[in-house]
């Protein structure tokens, strides 16, 4: 019985926390998407399923548009987290596509209070240099990353908010389908 | 204790900033948005033109050691306003840690120009006198984007002004124009990703650098800890003030 108790808690310290695996499992992805030769669409496939799987793309869409998302109706909410979506990922796409020796380290998993936890990991250069990578999570999912101190979904935000008011929601989901474009553009071969 | 008159209009410029800067501490507070826009624009016309173009052939001209010496060399320099910043924030440890960086990268380092000190342990404290104002209360604070210089706050702009000076009141005579042409590259290249990043990512560029810079700040304030909860601000805002 003893035994099986050890088993157990072994089995349990070496998972870690659910965050803790959900991060883990994500930057597992990001190193295969940094390594594979693989074109962008076929990356962007694998990162796509990734980002569903530890993304809270709906709670990031709500924030993101603040105000605006309460004016939306459920089927545009759907179209905006759709949109979103395909943004995130086009962008880790993007952004990890070449392997030059980096590593992640989970750092620490804290509860802050029920179901909102904060995973803080590190992501190591060839060069030892380190960027701080802090996942928050609500209800077993990814609502923001905050990189060196500096918050994406506060950086999204503002962004949107400010183009929101300068050209309305129309003006957001084009400038958004731009970036998306841009992405895919700028890996073809 | 007697004040010189250069003093005084500091502390009183500081008091009134202060006091005038309504909203929640560390946050973006831009009063004269358009003037600062109009700056932002003129600044980066230039970056576009000049500076960027002049960093990436730096970049490009420049061996990795012969860059990473010269970005050693003038942060040396600089490292004067973090060993002073930190005795002045009541943190000592701080002070010492970066006095004896500045001391064994002067010497070992070959006048900063080996890193010495990071090898043996030393690591940057990286404080400024923007954060001794804010250890000191001045958490609340309005925006400026200063030309070619690039986003400060009222509480910010005398670490803007001494980074900007130390290596000319270090070196006198010596900081030529070729010295100042090198010192100029070498810190455009050093955040030529972060700029590149934002160019890719953003959608109004204005707002992104100003958002970004006040949340850099408050992590530095913070020395890269700032409270974990404040992660959470945003999703209380939506969702549980309903």
């Amino acid at each position: 019985m003893f035994r099986i108790v050890l088993i157990v808690l072994a089995f349990e310290f070496a998972i870690g926390s659910e965050p803790e695996r959900v991060v883990s499992e994500f930057h597992d992805e990001l190193l295969s998407s940094m390594k594979s030769d693989a074109a962008f669409v076929e990356r962007y496939m694998v990162l796509d399923e990734a980002v569903g799987k530890a993304f809270d793309v709906a709670t990031i869409t709500r924030i993101s548009l603040g105000k605006s998302w309460r004016e939306q109706s459920a089927e545009e909410r759907l179209g905006f987290s759709a949109l979103l979506r395909e943004l995130i990922v086009a962008t880790y796409t993007s952004r990890f596509s070449n392997f030059n020796d980096q590593s992640f380290e989970t750092i620490e998993a804290t509860e802050v209070r029920d179901g909102r936890w904060v995973v803080k990991t590190h992501l190591v250069k060839k060069d030892g240099g380190i960027v701080r990578l802090d996942y928050y999570f609500r209800d077993g999912l990814i609502f923001n990353v905050v990189a060196d101190g500096v918050s994406d979904l506060s950086l999204r935000r503002a962004d949107y908010a400010s183009i929101i008011g300068s050209e309305g929601l129309g003006g957001l989901r084009r400038s958004i389908r731009d970036s998306i474009e841009e992405y895919r553009s700028s890996d073809a071969p | 204790m007697r004040l010189s008159l250069v003093s005084r209009v500091v502390l009183v410029a500081l008091a009134s900033g202060c006091a005038l800067s309504p909203g929640p501490e560390y946050a973006v507070y831009d009063p004269v948005e358009s003037v600062n826009r109009r700056s932002y624009e003129i600044s980066e016309a230039l970056d576009r033109s000049v500076l960027r173009p002049l960093a990436v052939g730096y970049r490009k001209v420049m061996p990795t050691f012969a860059e990473k010496a010269v970005e050693n060399f003038f942060t040396n320099i600089r490292s004067t306003e973090s060993a002073l910043s930190g005795f002045l924030q009541g943190a000592p440890k701080r002070g010492f840690r970066d006095t004896g960086r500045l001391f064994v990268n002067s010497t070992l380092g070959i006048g900063g120009l080996l890193d010495v000190a990071t090898a043996l342990g030393m690591e940057p404290q990286g404080e400024d006198l923007g954060q001794v104002l804010a250890s000191w209360g001045y958490t609340r604070s309005r925006y400026l984007y200063v030309p070619v210089l690039g986003p400060t706050t009222v509480r910010d702009l005398p670490h803007l002004i001494v980074r900007a000076s130390l290596p000319r009141l270090a070196m006198h005579e010596n900081y030529n124009g070729w010295v100042g042409t090198l010192d100029l590259a070498s810190t455009r290249a050093e955040v030529l990703m972060d700029t590149d990043v934002r160019d890719e990512t953003s959608l109004d560029p204005y707002t992104f650098t100003r958002e970004a810079f006040y949340q850099r700040r408050r992590d530095a304030v913070f020395n890269g800890e700032p409270p974990v909860e404040a992660g959470f601000d945003l999703l209380l805002e939506e969702f549980d003030e309903e």
